[in-house]
């Protein structure tokens, strides 16, 4: 493909209107006529959206056991393979647990299929954001650390609270 | 020969052939959860429902043989039976027989070992509704039972196919297991004080066609859409069973078998199923090693032939006691050939027939190696059964055993003197898939790939010949005996067989005349039968 460049006249080509046209749109902004679109951010905290996709957590039901049943069905559907689960077996009713549920952060694309396939809603992308951390290997959350952070406020939209570490039977 | 019609499809059967057999052999889809080819017919289920032509109601197609008529009353003028597997009448019926084996069901899916491979969860999606028009508690019955040592039944999931009774009362002879209450309440149960404990309980697992009997072994082990097969032989026995080995991650999950009509049929013993948890206790050692006064060293594969050469300098390996296995592929054997002729003075070497319990009625045999049969083909002499090996180590100042544990094997009034004669030796050299017992008390020790980490090819005690598959990678420095001895020639300074499993094979194409215009292809998937006799 040939590119056809534009024609510029004498005045065009020595760039005067370019960069005048330029600082125009700098020194308007200068006077904050408009909102401005960035935040103080550690002081100043963004309202999230309603839907947003932050850290996955694990759920606690009102039996004060993790709801996950080991289907592995958010293992087989996560893109990045972030989520490992080894199953086991257990005397509850639902039969089978999560022996080990490790999703390591360092992959996780907080694309929130887990949360979508999870058939007992055991799985939901909270609103943490803030999880960086200088080692690697502390970014794979085991079942302990998920099942803690998902004890926390704010829970499940729709759902009724699930029981917190005190109210534990 | 009657003339059958199945939707458009003009079938010549037997007569007195079912319309589900004469289906199932022209690919036409009939949905079926009690029929089984090896089993008796039972008409449980009423999945097969199709509609016969003049008859006045669905009939099951696995229990309507087809039969001649009258020349003067043919259907349309030629056909002695007409059948509908998609008018709106068969349509209705499979539908409606799927609704009610449903309508307890308690679709645990999610936790249920048998989703992905569940005929309950695959006709549903086929023929059944996409929703549940049942509005009250369902019926809940003992779920966990376990009724066998290795079966595990949950009578929620059960449609009362019924084939697992039939198993244990037709195949098996054994009848443990019946049908105990009646209607939604009827569940499969052992007779009181009895267990589902035959030799072959896990083969009800596989022939159930829902989750209603997991096996205890596999159980939550990993979903099945995880697992990666591989289509191989069961080296637990002479019988060679035809299984597919199902592995995750490296780890061997569970044996099933394959179909194989000449070899065994639809069944394995539970022994043999049970070798995925016994691999996982073999204690392996990944690198080859010289054992001197201080102990072992170990070295890589390619860092170890140099000093196994020089160790070998030292060292008189020229008529050694050679100790082979069944349990080595065609291809070892070839290779075990070329280097007794080369590096260990021709000694003959003995293939040990390690024997025990009985052979059975169904599968099982009381030879424990896979491929005697092969070692006599190849020229490889066997010995009696279950021989002295100490008596076979009389008088040899080194010896060779490959892919035995003769210490492991030995009977216990044999045992202390055959340890004092392998300690006796000048240079005893172990290759073997784990370090045994006999490998501690070798002077060299080379890992090989045990029987699922490699390609190779066996023949079972009626002489048939099946491939063998890499179910899982093995680590670097355990190699197969063929390559390993691929490696020693290559040291010795000798000309050898490149290494890998094709050119072994070619190898043993020369030794076995009737492989001569057979590919691999040709051996997969059921294997040949060879038609020479065992010498």
């Amino acid at each position: 493909m040939k590119l056809q460049r534009p024609k510029l006249t004498w005045w065009e080509r020595t760039y005067f209107p370019a960069i005048l046209q330029g600082l125009a749109i700098t020194f308007r902004h200068i006077p904050r006529i408009k909102k401005r679109v960035t935040l103080e951010y550690p002081e100043v905290r963004w309202e999230l959206p309603k839907k947003y996709r932050g850290a996955p957590v694990l759920l606690t039901g009102l039996d004060g056991h993790e709801k996950c049943t080991s289907c592995k069905l958010c293992q087989f559907i996560c893109p990045p393979r972030a989520i490992n689960i080894v199953a086991g077996e257990t005397d509850l009713a639902k039969e089978k647990f999560p022996r080990e549920f490790t999703i390591d952060m360092g992959l996780c694309i907080f694309c929130g299929y887990c949360q979508e396939v999870c058939p007992v809603e055991a799985i939901w992308l909270k609103d943490e954001y803030e999880l960086a951390d200088y080692d690697r290997t502390r970014l794979i959350y085991t079942k302990e650390e998920l099942l803690a952070r998902g004890r926390k406020p704010p829970y499940l939209p729709g759902k009724e609270k699930p029981l917190t570490e005190g109210d534990k039977p | 020969m009657p003339l059958l019609k199945i939707d458009d499809q003009e079938i010549e059967v037997k007569a007195g052939e079912t319309v589900l057999s004469a289906a199932l052999r022209c690919g036409i889809a009939i949905p079926y959860y009690c029929y089984h080819p090896a089993l008796s017919i039972a008409g449980q289920c009423r999945m097969c429902l199709v509609e016969v032509k003049g008859a006045p109601k669905p009939l099951t197609a696995c229990s309507t043989a087809v039969t001649s008529l009258p020349p003067d009353k043919k259907m349309d003028g030629k056909y002695d039976m007409v059948v509908s597997t998609k008018s709106e009448i068969a349509r209705k019926a499979q539908r409606s027989v799927l609704e009610f084996l449903l309508l307890n069901h308690p679709l645990d899916c999610p936790i249920c070992d048998q989703a992905g491979e569940c005929q309950l969860q695959e006709y549903s999606y086929t023929y059944g509704n996409s929703s549940s028009r049942f509005d009250f508690e369902k019926i809940h019955g003992p779920k966990r039972v376990e009724i066998g040592a290795h079966v595990v039944y949950d009578s929620e999931r059960c449609i009362k196919c019924t084939r697992c009774i039939r198993f244990c009362e037709e195949i098996t002879k054994t009848g443990e297991l019946t049908l105990v209450e009646r209607g939604a309440h009827a569940r499969v149960d052992t007779f009181p004080g009895r267990k589902l404990d035959n030799p072959y309980s896990v083969c009800t697992v596989d022939i159930c066609p829902v989750g209603a009997l997991t096996s205890k072994e596999f159980r939550f082990k990993e979903r099945v859409w995880f697992l990666q097969s591989a289509n191989s032989v069961c080296p637990e026995c002479s019988r060679g069973c035809s299984v597919r080995y199902d592995t995750y991650k490296g780890d061997v999950l569970r044996l099933v078998p394959r179909e194989n009509p000449e070899v065994n049929g639809f069944w394995m013993c539970d022994y043999g199923r049970l070798l995925s948890e016994r691999i996982k206790e073999l204690p392996r050692r990944d690198r080859p090693g010289i054992r001197t006064e201080k102990g072992w060293t170990f070295y890589t594969f390619e860092a170890f032939w140099p000093i196994f050469m020089e160790k070998l300098k030292k060292e008189d390996l020229s008529s050694p006691a050679a100790i082979v296995s069944g349990r080595m592929t065609l291809e070892e054997m070839a290779a075990y050939k070329l280097l007794a002729g080369k590096a260990l003075g021709g000694a003959a070497g003995v293939a040990l027939n390690v024997a025990s319990g009985q052979d059975d009625s169904l599968l099982i045999r009381r030879e424990r190696r896979p491929n005697l049969y092969g070692a006599r083909m190849m020229g490889i002499g066997v010995s009696e059964e279950n021989p002295d090996v100490a008596a076979l180590l009389k008088n040899k100042r080194s010896a060779l055993i490959i892919r035995e544990d003769v210490v492991k094997d030995a009977a216990e009034s044999q045992k202390a003197a055959l340890v004092k004669a392998l300690q006796g030796l000048g240079l005893l050299i172990v290759a073997d898939d784990a370090f045994t017992a006999t490998a501690e008390l070798a002077h060299v020790y080379i890992p090989l790939t045990a029987w699922h980490e490699m390609e190779g090819t066996t023949v079972n005690f009626k002489g048939h010949l099946q491939k063998t598959a890499r179910a899982v990678m093995p680590p670097r420095n355990r190699k197969p005996f063929h390559d390993a001895v691929s490696a020693w020639l290559a040291a010795a300074g000798g000309q050898a067989p490149e290494a890998g499993f094709a050119a072994w094979f070619a190898e043993v194409k020369k030794a076995v005349p009737e492989l001569a215009d057979k590919s691999l292809r040709d051996l997969l998937p059921r294997g040949i039968k060879l038609k020479e006799a065992a010498p």
